[in-house]
């Protein structure tokens, strides 16, 4: 830095040799006294701004130097008790809406005059995370601005299975008690609605009918206007069948309908039935032919799901009953099982699903409520066990009086599901086929192995918007993620030392819509809101982020009565900037006009 | 001459005065057949009508005020009244000079003079133009608003008017062919409507099924080919006159689809063709319901009244009855058909039918019963039928059996006779009237109202009720009298209160047979109450139902008692499982399902691809052939169900064609489309997951750590 000082002050010099030299040597000799201090001067401009020059100056620290700094959303009438002319804005609307404010490029602004300012009262929405550390340290007092009206949260699954129900969740913003209304739009028609007078939370729901990628609408609307009208970007996925295993003591139609139902859908499934002593029948269905005599871990790992009884679980070979234990601890196979007569026992699959046998006497018929589902299914025989609540178990069928009698639990790696439904296929002999594809899709899809994603990509920010930084982060199934593009463009990866296996990435999208992320051979899809969508929640998050920077900013009140500090302050650059300008226009003039 | 001149003077003021009064007249009417006009327009009645309402009430306005009858005389006296320069004098200038004296003669001459100083026009004359100017004005205005309001709200106040051309109103504008320039459809709904020919000037149809339609299409241009191509497929060529500019076609329509016209092979938009279904006549039975009973002692009659309506007119309607005689092995059915008295000859839409049945005249005896139904016939020959209803007349010979009941001789008190031995007595009281005297027929009549009494309070005391035959006021009333008997609580309580709620009788029998049981003790009360009146023929209906529900008690008590099962030998527990399974052989099976292809795979591709277009329109040729693919599809949904898919086949046709079409058009592709697609059932899945080292390594640990 020293050198570099010398260095420019060593070239100063000699450029004003030469350059004075030269002025000397020039045959009309008019103004020479006036141009050697013009270039003398010219060239101290010069050093002046590629050296910042500096005095040594005192400042109080306990003398608050505050200014108010203006962002969107601010009201005029709060500035009334803050009596400093220190007025800035970040943007011309704010600048408009209180004239007196002198407009800034941006926050770090401020931090330049930090000499002068130590503290910000900051009106209005406030500021973004990556403009707020430009402040670098100023501490501040925020004075948010009143939340508005509108969509406050929302959330939805942004990844749908086909068949899969499209929940849009959120909290609306209902200061004022207005009729609001929400309307859920895709494909040309009204999905659902929703009406709300006061703040509250909203709940709209679609079952999706097509695949790939949609965009529907959230509209917000009072008796004349439309508040809001955002999109709701979503991709539906088709299903991969499963691989089931279905191991039985005895063939029973239970089993038999499974098997049908799972295999007219494309999945593939084996049974393997007792049929007696060591004697087993085996059918397999879409799935290649393996002997299932015994039953490995080698067998086992090419299943999704395993359907049994406990019955079947407790009698196994305990080879093939550590194998399974080993494959759902590990290997994350799901089991789904069904009861015994056996209230407790301390097999490992009935630890944490005690039973309770009501006092009624036999079987009885109740309407079951699965989980997710408002409606309640048809009605089901049923036998009167219950399974009990128990910690880490999660109920997914319950009787209308919320006895569970199917509950899942995880084991290790993969999950177990137990439940008491022995007679599901009365429905299907009823004719009821949507009940039952209900019920055992949701405790298949419950139990089933995840599939090993090959590269994860996660939008970290809140809202993507376009033009501003998006970051996604990568998570690789092996080694560190290398070579992600984002719509064919290569990005630098960021990794992350302590996850070796992650890597951030920055994308700033262009185009609103739906943005493609490479990762490998994994194509995945992201969507990129335009500017003018989701402003409340853009505002919200502004709002949530200043308030944590004001947190951990908060104003220093110090007790003890320091002296006056010493600190550099910097002359500003625009003064030498000036001088150069007026001494170089002075040296042309003279050249071109007075030099005849 | 001057005399001349102040004629020719007053004869110019008589003229203008005139014409004045006619222009007046005739803006007076003009006002009155402009609102006139208007109110007929809003009646949807053609506005030209009111040109000759303005012919007549000029023409009667014109003859009544009659304004050229104005004389000169009578002007000179207005002239007089008007200007006092003229000095009363105004009549001497229309007479000749030598009639006249000199005085006369002096006064024409400075009259004559001062004439020619009047205004033309006098300022009175312009007043009543003025004031129908205004009128005009006023008419003009109201008129206006009078065809700007919406009337739709009004056409049930003027009614009448052509379906099609009511409808027209509400449709939005229809987009034809630039060469076209008029276009008249002759709409002629078949026979059974009973409607008349009517004409529009729209292509989109809505006619009656089987309409014959034809279209007259006039071009401003000759043209060479022009053709009707209906759910594009069946073309029909039209027609030319010889100056190749007046086209006409005909069809008849019986299917709901959608057509356009194809002019020198430039294709114009699609237009719908709707189908109003004839539906078949509804017929509703207001009497008798659908199972009647007609008991012994009730008139064997029937009235069968019913409301036929239908959409256009009912053609014909009948009963038709089945009559069912005897019983068990022996049934015999006869049919009958059974007309209305009403002649279905006017086709009204609506009849209100009664017919009465007397059941003795299809040989109907107690026992039998009759089935019918109403068939009706629509002019459109659409039949439809009731359901089935049943009337029976109750067989007395059953009821009055004695098999089943009683084995062997009863011998019963004479006092207490049965309800099956009052009924025979009844009748044969009732059998006997005309022989026996009037006396001896009310105590016989009196005699069974008593037996009937005792047999109610017999069975009444099944259900607790008083005992009426015990109640001995006077021993208890002698009793209660006694001095030493004052104050004795426990004998006042039972002289003077009730005892009938004893619970040994209340409980005797299930509370549904003791509902029976008093059902059957009102029954018996109303025969006595008939039988004390002297009308036994009255009685007898209530006797026999309480016979019948008495026979329905009886019936009840009896129980079944299921046979014993069969008890197997024991098992030997030891010898289970135990046999030789090696030449059991374990049976494989193996199947795979192929799948099926999703019928709606197009349907989803191309909602793929319009909510790709909407963030960028641009369409690849692989695209637009899915899209004329699934264009395909809707098509064959608007050829049934145009309403609803037509505004979204057009759109798809306009984006394969021009590549550009507005959101509005996208989203009405995919509200069809949406319409389309069945509901996806929810079949299980797996979520995948990140599998990275360190969730392995984590698990592994775990179960290490859980051993």
């Amino acid at each position: 830095m020293i050198a570099q000082k010398y260095i420019v002050i060593i070239v100063c010099v000699v450029a004003a040799g030469v350059i004075i030299w030269r002025e000397v040597q020039r045959p009309n000799k008019a103004y020479l006294a006036c141009r050697i201090l013009a270039v003398l001067v010219a060239i101290i401009a010069l050093a002046c701004i590629i050296l910042p020059l500096s005095y040594t100056g005192t400042v109080n620290p306990n003398e608050q130097h505050e200014a108010i700094l203006l962002t969107e959303g601010f009201s005029p009438d709060s500035l009334k008790n803050y009596a400093t002319n220190r007025v800035f804005a970040v943007n011309r609307a704010s600048q408009k809406a209180y004239p007196k404010a002198s407009l800034i490029s941006g926050a770090g602004e401020l931090s330049r005059m930090k000499s002068a300012i130590n503290h910000v009262h900051l009106f209005g929405y406030g500021l973004s995370k990556p403009e707020l550390d430009e402040l670098k340290d100023v501490t501040i007092t925020f004075h948010p601005a009143v939340v508005p009206e509108g969509i406050q949260s929302v959330s939805w699954n942004e990844k749908l299975k086909s068949g899969e129900k499209l929940t849009v969740q959120g909290h609306l913003n209902n200061p004022e008690k207005n009729n609001l209304k929400l309307t859920l739009k895709g494909l040309g028609t009204t999905l659902d609605s929703a009406f709300l007078n006061t703040s509250g939370t909203f709940n709209l729901t679609s079952r999706p009918k097509q695949v790939g990628r949609s965009v529907y609408r959230l509209i917000v609307t009072n008796e004349k206007d439309t508040l809001a009208n955002e999109s709701v970007p979503f991709e539906v996925n088709t299903t991969k069948p499963l691989q089931v295993l279905i191991l039985a003591s005895a063939p029973d139609f239970e089993n038999k309908f499974l098997k049908n139902w799972l295999s007219e859908n494309q999945y593939g499934v084996a049974v393997r039935n007792q049929i007696s002593k060591n004697k087993y029948s085996q059918e397999f269905a879409n799935v290649s032919q393996r002997s299932l005599q015994h039953i490995a871990s080698s067998v086992l790992s090419k299943f999704d799901v395993v359907v049994s009884d406990l019955e079947v679980m407790k009698s196994l070979p305990s080879s093939e009953a550590v194998a399974i234990k080993e494959q759902v601890q590990q290997g994350g196979l799901g089991l789904i099982v069904r009861a015994d007569s056996t209230t407790q026992s301390n097999n490992w699959i009935q630890q944490r699903f005690p039973l309770t046998r009501t006092s009624s006497q036999g079987q009885m018929i109740t309407a079951l409520k699965l989980q997710d589902q408002v409606a309640p299914t048809s009605k089901l025989l049923i036998d009167p066990f219950f399974i009990n609540y128990h910690n880490y178990t999660q109920p997914l069928v319950t009787d209308q009086q919320n006895h569970a009698v199917a509950s899942a639990s995880l084991a290790g790696a993969g999950k177990i599901i137990f439940t008491t439904l022995t007679n599901t296929h009365n429905w299907m002999l009823g004719g009821d086929e949507d009940d039952y594809t209900a019920l055992w899709s949701l405790l298949i899809t419950k139990a089933a192995k995840n599939i090993p994603a090959q590269n994860q990509v996660t939008i970290k920010s809140a809202i993507p918007q376009i033009n501003r930084p998006v970051e996604l982060q990568v998570q690789a199934s092996s080694g560190t993620p290398t070579l992600i593009k984002v719509n064919q463009t290569s990005l630098p990866a960021a990794e992350q030392p302590s996850l070796p296996f992650t890597a951030n990435v920055t994308y700033w999208p262009k185009k609103a819509g739906w943005q493609q992320v490479e990762v490998g051979n994994n194509v995945s899809w992201w969507y990129a809101y335009p500017a003018n969508e989701w402003q409340n929640l853009v505002k919200q998050q502004l709002l949530n982020e200043t308030r944590l920077y004001a947190a951990n900013h908060p104003q220093k009140q110090s007790v003890t009565k320091q002296i006056q500090q010493k600190v550099q302050i910097a002359v500003p650059k625009i003064y030498f900037y000036l001088v150069l300008l007026a001494a170089l226009i002075w040296l042309w003039v003279e050249a071109k006009f007075l030099n005849q | 001459m001057a005399n001349q001149q102040g004629i020719e003077k007053i004869k110019q003021i008589r003229q203008r005065w005139v014409s004045y009064q006619l222009t007046a007249d005739a803006l007076l009417c003009a006002a009155i057949a402009l609102l006139a006009g208007a109110l007929l327009h809003a009646a949807s009645i053609n506005w030209v009508w009111c040109i000759l309402i303005f012919a007549v009430i000029f023409s009667i306005v014109i003859l009544l005020r009659k304004p050229w009858a104005t004389s000169l005389n009578t002007v000179s006296l207005y002239l007089d009244q008007t200007y006092p320069e003229l000095e009363e004098s105004a009549t001497l200038a229309l007479q000749p000079a030598e009639e006249l004296n000199l005085l006369q003669a002096l006064q024409q001459h400075k009259v004559v003079s001062t004439l020619q100083h009047i205004p033309g026009t006098p300022a009175g004359f312009t007043n009543r133009l003025k004031r129908a100017a205004l009128f005009l004005a006023a008419a003009l205005v109201l008129s206006f608003i009078l065809l700007k309001i919406p009337i739709h709200s009004q056409q049930g106040i003027f009614g009448g008017g052509n379906p099609a051309k009511e409808n027209e109103k509400n449709l939005p504008p229809e987009k034809i062919l630039p060469q076209i320039s008029n276009t008249e459809v002759t709409i002629t709904p078949p026979a059974y409507t009973g409607k008349k020919s009517y004409q529009q000037d729209r292509f989109t149809l809505n006619v009656e099924e089987g309409a014959s339609v034809s279209w007259l299409i006039t071009t401003n241009t000759a043209v060479d080919h022009l053709t009707l191509i209906f759910n594009e497929r069946e073309k029909i060529d039209m027609q030319p006159a010889g100056d190749h500019q007046h086209w006409q076609a005909q069809k008849v329509l019986s299917a709901a689809g959608f057509y356009q016209v194809e002019l020198d092979g430039k294709l114009s938009d699609l237009y719908a063709i709707q189908i109003i279904k004839d539906t078949p006549p509804v017929i509703h039975i207001k009497a008798p319901k659908q199972y009647t009973h007609i008991d012994a002692g009730e008139k064997p009659q029937v009235t069968i009244q019913a409301a036929i309506n239908d959409d256009y007119g009912v053609g014909n309607a009948y009963i038709a009855a089945t009559v069912a005689k005897g019983r068990g092995e022996g049934v015999k059915f006869k049919e009958y058909k059974i007309d209305f008295s009403e002649n279905f000859g006017g086709h009204n839409k609506q009849y209100d039918l009664k017919k009465l049945v007397s059941l003795p005249a299809f040989n109907m005896e107690p026992g039998d019963e009759l089935y019918f139904f109403i068939q009706a016939q629509d002019t459109h020959k659409l039949t439809s039928r009731t359901d089935v209803y049943i009337v029976s007349i109750q067989d007395t010979a059953q009821l009055l059996s004695m098999d089943g009941i009683v084995s062997g001789v009863n011998l019963k008190p004479e006092f207490f006779r049965s309800e099956r031995q009052i009924i025979i007595d009844s009748q044969k009281l009732l059998h006997d009237r005309d022989s026996i005297s009037k006396e001896e027929f009310n105590r016989r009549s009196n005699e069974l109202g008593t037996d009937q009494k005792l047999l109610r309070l017999r069975y009444g005391k099944f259900l607790g009720e008083e005992d009426e035959s015990n109640m001995d006021e006077d021993k208890s009333g002698g009793q209660l009298g006694k001095a030493e008997n004052f104050g004795n609580t426990a004998m006042v309580m039972d002289a003077y209160t009730d005892k009938h709620d004893n619970a040994e009788d209340a409980t005797f029998l299930e509370p549904t047979a003791k509902a029976q049981l008093k059902a059957t003790l009102t029954e018996m009360w109303r025969a006595e109450l008939h039988l004390r009146m002297y009308k036994p023929e009255e009685a007898l209906p209530f006797e026999f139902k309480a016979l019948r529900l008495l026979k329905d008690l009886q019936q009840k008590s009896r129980s079944y008692v299921a046979k014993t099962g069969y008890n197997p030998p024991p098992l030997k527990m030891e010898k289970r499982l135990s046999g030789e399974l090696d030449k059991i052989a374990e049976p494989v099976a193996k199947e795979d399902i192929k799948k099926t292809d999703d019928q709606f795979a197009t349907l989803k591709k191309a909602v793929i691809i319009l909510e790709q277009y909407k963030t960028t329109p641009v369409l690849s040729p692989a695209d637009k052939h899915t899209l004329q693919l699934a264009g395909q599809e809707i098509g064959r949904r608007a050829s049934s169900q145009p309403g609803i898919y037509l505004p979204a086949l057009t759109a798809l046709k306009q984006l394969t064609t021009s590549n550009k079409i507005s959101t509005a058009k996208v989203d009405a592709i995919e509200k069809a489309l949406q319409r389309m697609l069945p509901v996806q059932k929810q079949l299980p899945s797996s979520s995948a997951n990140a599998a990275n080292p360190l969730s392995q390594q984590y698990f592994k640990t775990l179960s290490r750590l859980n051993k």
